[in-house]
């Protein structure tokens, strides 16, 4: 028997080869990319209207006659270490020799052969191990792997990064953050955070983010979501949201089937479904019709300034740049980057898998904003990961799954910074790699609950009352005990206040 | 094209004869309200004039994973009445009588295994996704090709039923496929309170909704609330909160062995259901208005088993029940197919009334007669795995999975269209009202369009004109009819066959026009329904 064909038309660009040390259940719930002849469109079954009775989107006082932001979510999807890409530097325990926890006892430190040094300003060489400084909450000092300011792509240092942001105040970084939920399954952990209710048992198949849109007043718009997913399908969040298709790249957005004789098949089927009666099919069949006519009008024209690279990731990126500057009104967009399970050989130093990884999200991310900087101001992203991973490297040279990881948010209202608690609800600060404050010694605790940051952006950017949050999106006034949803003020209050950015497009390194 | 033409009014003297079920006052006048109404509704999607009987072609579509040409060959020999029968009285269809099935199942080793026998096959090197992806895709297996239709479509009615997530953790994967096999399909045609104790003492549904952490010091409600709300009574349907809160302490002890104390230092196996005495809160109980005798020691489990007998016996789980089995079968008005009040209580009363009670194929017997059935019964959307079942079975798909472990592009599809066994997250099962024709329409298309140009690895080729040929449908102009006939038993409506036929044009087609000609009859709006 052949080798099947789903196995050979795996994307090639994107995390696939990043995960031939991903555990097996990860590999399971990735590879499902279908590139038939006719791949197209996934689309979630529009919500039913009946699903949230009598409640309805309010705008935020102060804010009437706004606009809400359109929001970009972002999942790294196999969970991203968070140690290699922030480092809370002036932690002891993280280069402590040896890591003792009682539990657990790692003779040559947590991470003997692929932590990362603080930085160091006479050493600035992008090859060094060595983290470049963010900033400090409190006493506590956080760096980042020098990949999130690598300019270089395929030999030339042409492209724009994410510390560039970051350096402008663009960017808030957010370690220790995600599920209070401490589940250690990828599907688990990414259904708990995508349902939105991590702490109460499942009752709904509505992902969190679907809940939003079904809420939400709508624009008018044929496609109310648009999720550009690594694997064509509608992610959980947005499962059963309205108007939501999945697709990679806007072309794909046609007719399945030969293109020869996609427009013959396209006068039957729209006059047969014209032709029914009420049933609700006719009208989701009209609106795919629309959808199909209106992206084939949306044109792929990025800014020139814009340099994204050639990867799946990137694509998706300069697509999804494309469809919400041309005039659909999408009102949530959805991408993710995969390629995060690294139980082996994770490679954080320049050459290695996971430096590549997060050079691909910088510079791409980092194009987008380029690419974007005439509708910036309206555009809220998030990142986010299902969980992070253990605090020591296991004997491969990669590391196992933990609990706490990292949340980066960009945006026209972003307050720039790096935010960090202790605990959660506490003082601000890291959460710590001291046995004692960790999961099972091995785990960092997350301390900032990712409703808390997604409640703030809903609140102050997406014109949703809090009342709304609490009782339709989160469902958080059903929990007992209620979770701590401290604000940490990431979203500036103020009405967008960028305008072009000042970044310089090219720059050598030294 | 069929030889037997069978004219419309064929079923027409038996027409009034189902009244000989007990009877139930005034129920011919509420069934002809019925009838006015469904009929009304079906009209634009009912073409009955291919030679095909309507009514046998309508019973196929609702008790099988869909139309085919073979079936209604089978049925058709048999007739209506001993078909049902057969299909019925099912086990004389299965396991070695159904050698073709058997041959399709060789490879999926987890299915004789204990949870023990596959934690020790599919744990090591993290392989629990094998064991995961043969639990869920034998299922399809089964819709696609088991002789025994009508017994694994309500297999799959009491999974639904009794919904538990596989992914909703890791011990699932061992779990999940000994309670399928051993509570829901062994009792899927039987008795609904033997089904419902039986998945009381279900490892895989006491651990799904936690009442293995259901212990006297510290209640969990979550399956007592379950129990009433999802697997009997219904939701809101006579029970109180307090209820719910005695029901959780009758349960308290009742737990699964999966490690270390659970197990009783070894004297249960992984995945047993185990009850723990020492968990179980001995005082007295009050439910739903009846006395329960707190017991201590391991009699304490017999609260649990009496009430589990009081909700099963319970008329509001008849009506509940019922009403759910007709909105499957016979669909109904409405977002939510309400069924036709007058069928729904004669089923509640056979529920009642069977000795023992709530027997499922005395049920099945009144909504699948000839009379209710062709009567009362409306339009209903093929939920995506019908859709899948429904398509590969009217090919005559040789469907190959080389490694039932690993995913199949049909469940990535499955997965696009958003139905896939056992994927569904909360205990409540997939729906089953018209929220599925709402927005899948381009993943539908993309499906259809996939699997008739061969553009699904795991179905071996398969020959549109060896179709055609079985139908006398290979000349040019008559293809189109051939599909309909094929796909449909001659349901699709003059303008579809006719739209149809204008694709393939009038002379001589190629087998890839063909074929772009089937995706595009099965992307139609009648196919899209039963």
């Amino acid at each position: 028997m052949d080798k099947p064909q789903y196995i050979a038309q795996l994307d090639r660009n994107d995390g696939y080869r990043d995960d031939h040390f991903a555990c097996n259940e990860y590999r399971e719930i990735t590879r499902r990319a279908f590139m038939g002849r006719s791949a197209a469109a996934a689309a979630g079954v529009v919500a039913a209207s009946h699903v949230l009775p009598g409640i309805s989107l309010s705008k935020a006082v102060g804010q009437q006659g706004a606009q809400p932001d359109i929001l970009v979510s972002c999942f790294w999807r196999g969970g991203p270490d968070l140690l290699s890409q922030l480092i809370p530097y002036s932690d002891p325990w993280l280069y402590a020799a040896p890591y003792n926890s009682g539990a657990e006892f790692f003779a040559d430190g947590l991470r003997p052969t692929i932590g990362i040094s603080p930085p160091d300003d006479n050493d600035p060489d992008l090859s060094a191990q060595r983290c470049l400084h963010l900033g400090n909450v409190g006493s506590d000092a956080f760096g980042i792997n020098k990949a999130y300011h690598d300019r270089e792509y395929l030999g030339v240092e042409d492209r724009n990064t994410i510390f560039e942001f970051y350096q402008a105040g663009e960017v808030a970084f957010i370690p220790a953050a995600g599920s209070p939920d401490t589940n250690r399954s990828h599907f688990s952990a990414e259904a708990l955070i995508e349902f939105g209710t991590p702490n109460q048992p499942q009752t709904d198949i509505t992902g969190w983010l679907a809940r939003y849109l079904n809420i939400a007043p709508s624009l008018g718009s044929p496609l109310r979501g648009a999720a550009f997913s690594s694997n064509r399908l509608v992610p959980k969040m947005l499962a059963f949201a309205e108007k939501t298709l999945a697709f990679q790249a806007l072309s794909e957005v046609v007719l399945p089937g030969n293109p020869a004789t996609a427009q013959q098949r396209s006068d039957i089927l729209s006059t047969r479904y014209a032709a029914q009666s009420q049933d609700p099919l006719k009208s989701g069949v009209l609106n795919a019709f629309e959808i199909i006519d209106l992206l084939q009008q949306v044109p792929i024209s990025p800014h020139p300034d814009a340099r994204y690279t050639n990867s799946s990731f990137g694509q998706r990126l300069l697509n999804a740049a494309a469809l919400i500057r041309g005039g659909v009104n999408v009102e949530v967009v959805y991408t993710d980057r995969t390629g995060w399970d690294n139980h082996a050989t994770i490679g954080t130093f320049k050459g290695g898998g996971m430096y590549d990884r997060l050079k691909d999200i910088s510079q791409n991310l980092a194009a987008f904003r380029v690419d974007l900087q005439d509708d910036w101001h309206r555009i809220t992203l998030v990142c986010q990961g299902e969980f992070g991973r253990q605090i020591n490297e296991n004997a491969d040279g990669g590391t196992d799954h933990g609990n706490g990881g990292l949340m980066m948010l960009m945006g026209g209202s972003i307050n720039g910074g790096v935010y960090a608690k202790q605990t959660l609800g506490g003082a601000d600060g890291w959460a710590g790699l001291d046995p004692a404050l960790t999961i099972d010694s091995d785990a960092i605790r997350t301390t900032i609950d990712y409703r808390a940051v997604y409640s703030e952006v809903l609140r102050k950017r997406l014109l949703v009352d809090q009342s709304v949050i609490d009782n339709v999106i989160f469902k958080t006034s059903a929990e007992q005990p209620p979770p701590v949803l401290d604000e940490l003020g990431v979203i500036s209050n103020s009405a967008a206040r960028l305008s072009t950015p000042t970044i310089k497009q090219t720059r050598s390194r030294r | 094209m069929m030889p037997s033409k069978v004219s419309a009014s064929n079923g027409a003297s038996s027409r009034r004869q189902f009244l000989q079920i007990p009877a139930i006052g005034g129920a011919a006048g509420l069934l002809s309200d019925a009838m006015s109404k469904e009929a009304e509704a079906s009209a634009p999607l009912r073409m009955a004039d291919a030679g095909y009987d309507p009514d046998l072609v309508l019973l196929i579509d609702r008790i099988t994973g869909g139309f085919s040409l073979s079936e209604y060959q089978y049925a058709e020999s048999l007739g209506y009445d001993a078909y049902l029968a057969e299909q019925l009285n099912f086990e004389t269809i299965i396991d070695a009588n159904d050698p073709a099935l058997q041959a399709r199942l060789v490879d999926y080793d987890i299915l004789p295994m204990s949870a023990l026998e596959i934690v020790v096959a599919y744990n090591p090197m993290n392989m629990s996704f094998i064991a995961l992806r043969q639990a869920t895709t034998v299922q399809l297996m089964w819709h696609v090709y088991a002789k025994a239709q009508l017994y694994y479509r309500m297999f799959q009615f009491w999974n639904q039923h009794l919904n538990i997530d596989i992914n909703s953790s890791g011990t699932q994967r061992f779990i999940l496929w000994p309670f399928l096999r051993d509570k829901v399909l062994a009792n899927a045609m039987g008795t609904f309170p033997d089904l419902i104790q039986a998945s009381a003492q279900g490892s895989a549904m006491l651990y799904y909704l936690n009442n293995n952490t259901n212990v006297a010091s510290a209640p969990n409600e979550n399956y007592a609330r379950e129990v009433m709300e999802l697997h009997t009574l219904g939701v809101d349907n006579g029970y109180t909160q307090t209820d719910i809160e005695e029901l959780a302490r009758i349960l308290t002890g009742w737990s699964v062995c999966l490690n270390g104390a659970g197990c009783n230092g070894g004297l249960y196996e992984y995945g047993d259901f185990r009850f723990i005495s020492g968990n179980h809160d001995t005082g007295n109980k009050m439910l739903l208005g009846n006395f329960i005798q707190g017991q201590s020691g391991a009699s304490g489990i017999n609260e649990g088993i009496q009430a589990i007998t009081i909700l099963t016996e319970h008329p509001n789980t008849a009506d509940y029940i019922s009403r759910k089995l007709c909105r499957h079968f016979l669909g109904g008005i409405n977002y939510a197919y309400d069924p036709p009040e007058d069928i729904v209580q004669m089923v509640k009363w056979t529920y009642l009334n069977s000795n023992p009670i709530g027997d499922i194929r005395a049920m099945l017997s009144v909504i699948l007669q000839r009379d209710v059935l062709t009567n009362a019964s409306s339009p209903k959307f093929r939920r995506p795995l019908d859709l899948t079942s429904s398509s590969l079975r009217a090919i005559n798909a040789d469907l190959f999975v080389s490694n039932p472990g690993f995913l199949s592009i049909l469940s990535f599809f499955m997965d696009s269209m958003g139905m896939h066994p056992n994927f569904w997250g909360p205990p409540n099962g997939p729906f089953d009202t018209k929220t599925w024709s709402e927005g899948s329409a381009i993943p539908r298309w993309a499906y259809v369009d996939a699997l008739s140009n061969n553009g699904i690895t795991d179905v071996v080729s398969y020959s549109v004109t060896n179709l055609l040929s079985q139908v006398n449908a290979t000349t040019g102009g008559t293809q189109a009819q051939g599909l309909n006939e094929l796909l449909t038993g001659g349901r699709m409506t003059q303008k579809e066959v006719e739209a149809v036929q204008d694709f393939i044009g009038f002379g001589t087609a190629s087998e890839s026009r063909l074929k772009e000609a089937l995706g595009l009859a099965m992307s139609l709006p009648t196919y899209q329904f039963i």
